[in-house]
């Protein structure tokens, strides 16, 4: 029988961020504005849900040209079956995202 | 930032470079410091959950908490050593001078071994420089070979103060110190060499 844990406030602040957006990308400094999770919290968890096939993180080319491309972070199908799944309450339409 | 940039390894490169990207953001809004600060513990968390994160930072330790500060003791003894014979003011030679026939004897060898002496402690401070280098390198075959030098020059220098005024403490102390420092190369890359190899099944 396998058990899941429930997610640390802190997972559920970041999905709750990434949720609300449906499938726009995030930047890691983004979501420390909106989570309030200091980058020694956050980039832990932005690595252990990118090894775990929760979120995807892709370079993505800035609006400013000229501006080196940013590490960007965007729920995948498998995060918003995660969010069902454990039942997160989230604002926004996961439809948009999820299959 | 640059410590967390230089501490995230080769498979976290990606990592590091999307954290070096938004610290140039987080600085505009002037939380840098807290934000290298955070990327500082991520980075040391990354390498303390890896064997070989733990060679890299026992490496580094024993080579700037152990053999640079020995190189300092020695360059700084050199220094010190050689402007009392530069300025031809050194109160030890001057008290034994002074002293009886025996004191003028020591006095006398004192003198002549001195220059040998320096020269031999700019080379064991040079040594322990290279080694501490070669050390966080992971290049165990130079460091051995320095150790086998800086062994050579402390025996010419033990040689050097037996001919002066040989005293069993004094020159014991920097056995011990030698041979301790000598054991520590094989052990490090034995450990290193251990945990490298595969897992025997």
């Amino acid at each position: 029988m396998t058990r899941s844990r429930r997610p640390s406030k802190q997972l559920l602040a970041l999905l709750e961020a990434l949720a609300e957006r449906g499938g726009q990308w995030w930047h890691g400094y983004e979501l420390m504005k909106q989570t309030g999770l200091q980058s020694g919290t956050l980039y832990p968890l932005l690595m252990r849900m990118t090894e775990r096939g929760l979120i995807e993180a892709e370079w993505r080319e800035p609006e400013q040209p000229g501006r080196p491309p940013r590490h960007a972070y965007r729920l995948t199908a498998a995060g918003v079956a995660y969010i069902r799944e454990q039942a997160i309450p989230v604002q926004s339409d996961l439809r948009i995202i999820g299959a | 930032m640059a410590v967390a940039l230089a501490l995230m390894r080769d498979h976290d490169r990606r990592w590091a470079q999307a954290m070096a990207l938004e610290f140039e953001h987080a600085g505009r809004d002037g939380h840098g410091l807290r934000f290298a600060w955070g990327c500082t513990t991520v980075a040391l968390q990354r390498l303390t959950g890896s064997s070989a994160g733990w060679h890299l930072l026992v490496r580094h330790a024993v080579a700037v908490v152990v053999l640079l500060p020995m190189a300092l003791f020695h360059l700084g003894c050199a220094m010190h050593g050689l402007r009392c014979w530069v300025l031809d003011r050194d109160p030890y030679l001057a008290a034994l001078e002074a002293g009886d026939a025996g004191q003028r004897v020591i006095a006398i060898a004192y003198r002549t071994w001195s220059p040998p002496i320096l020269l031999g402690l700019v080379l064991l401070g040079g040594l322990h420089i290279l080694i501490a280098w070669r050390i966080a390198a992971s290049d165990w075959h130079r460091a051995r070979r320095g150790m086998i030098a800086a062994a050579l020059v402390v025996a010419g220098l033990l040689a050097c103060i037996a001919a002066i005024h040989p005293t069993t403490w004094g020159m014991m102390l920097q056995g011990v110190a030698l041979a301790a420092e000598m054991l520590a190369v094989p052990i490090l890359a034995a450990w290193q060499a251990r945990s490298a190899s595969p897992a025997v099944p």
